[in-house]
């Protein structure tokens, strides 16, 4: 089961000390807790450089008061030279670089975290579905062999995803999981979620690939616990789709053709 | 043109009022106008694309709803991007390059004037090959990334796609021919006296920019040829049963793909850096250390390019690595951007149009340059991957860099053409540009959860794609004004003096408006620390060494002295 005992929101892990610095739990948390410290400090670093930025070009307009008597200004035909100033420069741009240093070191020990959150692929807790991209559906193959267009997956519990492509370029994502990954033909990756509680989420493909790329949506249902446990022991290896494995008709569609996989718009 | 002595003669070109002159041209004024000229007739050719896509997302459709069904709107999304990066960006600023280089570097052309002519020619005649494509059943619909294996016939049989890919074989060809002359140009053809680190900023940006283009248009070229021959030959390099096809292309792309972001910047960022210098009255902060970091950023554009790959199945150990240089390559714009804020700083700033424009040019990269921090996040990046979030980010990225350049046209259109732009009617497109610009790609960033390239998306973004599409049809509309206002000004507008901005001071303003055809009455040198026109006589002496410099100046040289 999944450790969901650590940070939510932005407050939290700044303020308690040692590793609870480094967000974990879910995606979403660690997704939302980094998104808003960046979103906070880009808007008040955006906010600081742009208003010293339009004050300077507001003081320094010509027709306004401001004593330049020993400035000197370029002249025509000089040999291109810089002005003074360099120290402030070197100043400014340090603070910039500790600031963008700092802020992806520490996601960094997310990322650490969020490609290898501690529970071995072999937790048998954990639940593996391989996912198969294709013009224009995905297809979902659980540990029995049962094969389904939507994903269905327990609550509160790890899924590992393997995923691959039978043909094209794809990208599998559920954006309420925070969860994303290429579908590559000929190389297979690996992500993982935590969905808190049922649910149905909606999940696209994020790489174009083809005329039907626009709805090639499917969805992820959460259910609880007991209740997939319940669906899962009723499925077996001979229902869902044909064969994955190999390239299917849909391979060598033209792109004029339009996906009779669509589900309907956005999700 | 075939020895010195020809050469230096005044060459025989017909008038520039008759049609005959624009074809046989090879100067390099006349090419870099044609450069310009050709590249705004593709933005008004991507732009339209682009109005088309944003036409279609105005609500989320259902397949065959709308202006565009699904491969027509693959198709306008994929050329917009090609359109826009290949055509118009980058043979834009080569247009100014072309006009303003050998003016600033006291050259009389470009070294190699007929190569000059034939980069011209092969690029207006990729883009009309490109053109061409729409009408071979289906121009190239995967997208400007092109990702493998999409991009071969299995997928995508149509004729016109494989027109599209010559076409950019033919614009990798233009592209090489015309860095080798610019190499060889900056580096060998500079004033006496003028050294490598005291060549004006906008040199410098576009010597970068072409020792780049060098490297990674040879990448793209690889990419194309291996494209070309499983298109073409049947060979099966892309294709779906070659297990590391895809990968493949993605890291030939990519190699080309980064740098190409600073191939297609650069130049913009050294308008910028003459445009402040002229219109703040002040010379560049830390020009030695911007200059060190352009040079820098050059370097490292090809050690970053995996930051594209983050989700494929590349290690951690190879995400660690490119997260780093990544971050790396995001410092030293950090130090160009502090240079040119702090060169406002005891200026005497007049915010004429060319000023306005990159100022705002300056404002806009600022905000795409924070939003791609957000992206330099592996973590954040993961799930920005494919959506709007990209797309904002580097449109603010690089239309920002196009606002540069169109006050770059500003800036020179008196040099171009002797006469002055309306100033009224300039500030006018500015307001519209960059309320349009922000109206455009701002709520992008609010609703960047749609997936990039689709049209169906969740109905609660509406409003904000509507936003956005009432946004790009303002910035499209804002071009209507500066046609208008440079077209009547290139006939009826005031005339320019050589010099008509104050405090202006590199070489290009010390000629006419526009520039005899020679560019320079004598020969250009530097070194007594700053521009003087030496007669033949002169040189001769110095060179055989009867004269020292003083004596040059004092017997044939004029000094150059304008008052502001």
């Amino acid at each position: 089961m999944v450790p969901c005992d650590t940070v939510r929101g932005l407050a939290l892990p700044l303020h308690t000390g040692g590793g609870g610095l480094v967000p974990r739990g879910t995606r979403v948390q660690v997704f939302d807790s980094i998104f808003e410290v960046f979103l906070v400090l880009g808007t008040l670093v955006g906010a600081v450089v742009l208003g010293y930025m339009g004050l300077k070009a507001f003081q320094y307009r010509r027709g306004a008061e401001h004593d330049d008597g020993d400035v000197s200004r370029p002249v025509l035909g000089e040999l291109p030279r810089g002005s003074e100033g360099g120290g402030k420069l070197f100043v400014s741009f340090g603070l910039s670089a500790v600031v963008v240093v700092s802020l992806i070191s520490w996601t960094y020990l997310t990322l650490l975290y969020v490609e290898d959150p501690g529970r071995s692929a072999a937790d048998p807790e954990a639940l593996e579905v391989e996912v198969i991209g294709g013009q224009f559906s995905w297809t979902f193959v659980y540990p029995n062999g049962h094969r389904s267009t939507v994903l269905r997956a327990p609550a509160d519990t790890d899924v590992h995803l393997t995923v691959t492509s039978r043909d094209v370029f794809h990208n599998f994502g559920v954006p309420g999981l925070r969860v994303k990954t290429d579908a590559i033909p000929g190389q297979t990756t690996s992500t993982w979620f935590v969905a808190d509680e049922p649910g149905t989420y909606a999940a696209h493909c994020y790489e174009l690939c083809g005329s039907g790329h626009s709805f090639m949506d499917t969805e992820v249902v959460i259910m609880e616990p007991a209740d997939y446990e319940a669906w899962y022991a009723n499925t077996s290896a001979s229902a869902g789709p044909a064969n994955a494995s190999a390239p299917n008709a849909t391979v060598s569609d033209g792109p004029t053709r339009l996906p009779t996989t669509a589900k309907g718009v956005g999700a | 043109m075939s020895d010195g002595a020809s050469r230096l003669a005044t060459p025989e070109l017909p008038d520039a009022t008759t049609l005959k002159r624009w074809f046989v041209t090879t100067n390099h004024k006349d090419v870099g106008l044609l450069y310009v000229g050709t590249s705004l007739f593709f933005l008004v050719f991507g732009g339209v694309l682009a109005l088309l896509v944003r036409s279609q997302l105005w609500v989320s459709r259902a397949p065959g709803e709308g202006l565009l069904g699904p491969v027509a709107y693959n198709q306008a999304v994929s050329a917009h991007g090609l359109l826009m990066v290949f055509w118009f960006l980058s043979p834009l600023a080569i247009g100014l390059a072309n006009y303003v280089v050998p003016l600033q570097i006291g050259a009389k052309d470009l070294a190699f004037p007929r190569l000059n002519a034939l980069s011209y020619w092969l690029y207006l005649f990729s883009g009309l090959l490109f053109g061409v494509s729409f009408f071979q059943g289906t121009s190239f619909s995967g997208g400007w990334t092109m990702y493998a294996p999409l991009n071969v016939p299995t997928f995508m049989p149509s004729l016109g796609a494989t027109t599209t890919v010559f076409a950019l074989i033919l614009f990798t060809a233009s592209v090489t021919v015309g860095g080798v002359n610019f190499i060889t140009t900056i580096h060998r053809m500079r004033a006496k006296g003028l050294s490598l680190w005291r060549m004006p900023l906008f040199t410098w940006t576009i010597l970068l920019t072409v020792w780049m283009m060098l490297f990674a248009f040879a990448a793209l070229l690889a990419a194309l040829l291996v494209l070309s021959s499983d298109r073409l030959l049947g060979t099966m390099y892309f294709a779906q049963s070659s297990p590391g096809g895809a990968l493949l292309w993605t890291h030939l792309f990519w190699f080309f793909g980064h740098p190409e972001v600073y191939i297609v910047f650069f130049p913009a960022l050294g308008v910028m850096a003459e445009v402040f210098q002229t219109f703040t009255g002040r010379r560049i902060v830390g020009r030695k250390w911007f200059i060190a970091a352009m040079v820098l950023v050059a370097v490292q554009s090809f050690f970053v390019w995996m930051h594209h790959m983050f989700l494929t199945s590349i290690s951690l150990n190879v995400k660690t690595l490119f997260m780093a240089t990544t971050i790396g390559i995001s410092l030293p714009f950090d130090l160009m951007v502090f240079a040119l804020i702090y060169t406002l700083k005891k200026g005497d700033i007049r915010f004429s149009t060319p000023f306005l424009f990159n100022f705002g040019a300056l404002v806009l990269f600022i905000l795409g340059g924070i939003t791609g921090v957000f992206l330099g996040a592996v973590v954040l990046d993961y799930e920005f991957r494919g959506t709007y979030w990209v797309v904002a980010h580097f449109h603010y990225v690089m239309v920002g860099g196009v606002t540069a350049l169109i006050g770059g046209i500003y800036y020179w259109f008196p040099k171009f053409t002797g006469r002055m732009y309306d100033e009224f009617l300039g500030k006018v497109h500015f307001a519209m540009y960059f309320v349009g610009f922000n109206l455009l790609y701002f709520p992008m960033f609010v609703a960047w959860e749609t997936p990039r390239r689709v049209f169906a998306y969740q109905s609660s973004l509406e409003p904000w794609h509507q936003l956005a599409t009432v946004g790009g049809f303002l910035l499209g509309s804002s071009f209507l004004v500066m046609f208008y206002n440079l077209y009547r000004s290139a006939w009826a507008g005031e005339e320019a003096s050589a010099s008509p901005w104050e405090y202006a001071s590199t070489a290009e303003w010390t000629v006419s408006s526009p520039p005899p055809l020679e560019n320079y009455d004598g020969y250009p040198d530097y070194t007594e620390g700053e521009l003087r026109y030496l007669d033949e006589a002169t040189v001769r002496a110095e060179s055989t060494g009867a004269g020292g410099a003083a004596a040059a100046a004092a017997d044939g040289g004029t000094l150059l002295r304008r008052e502001g």
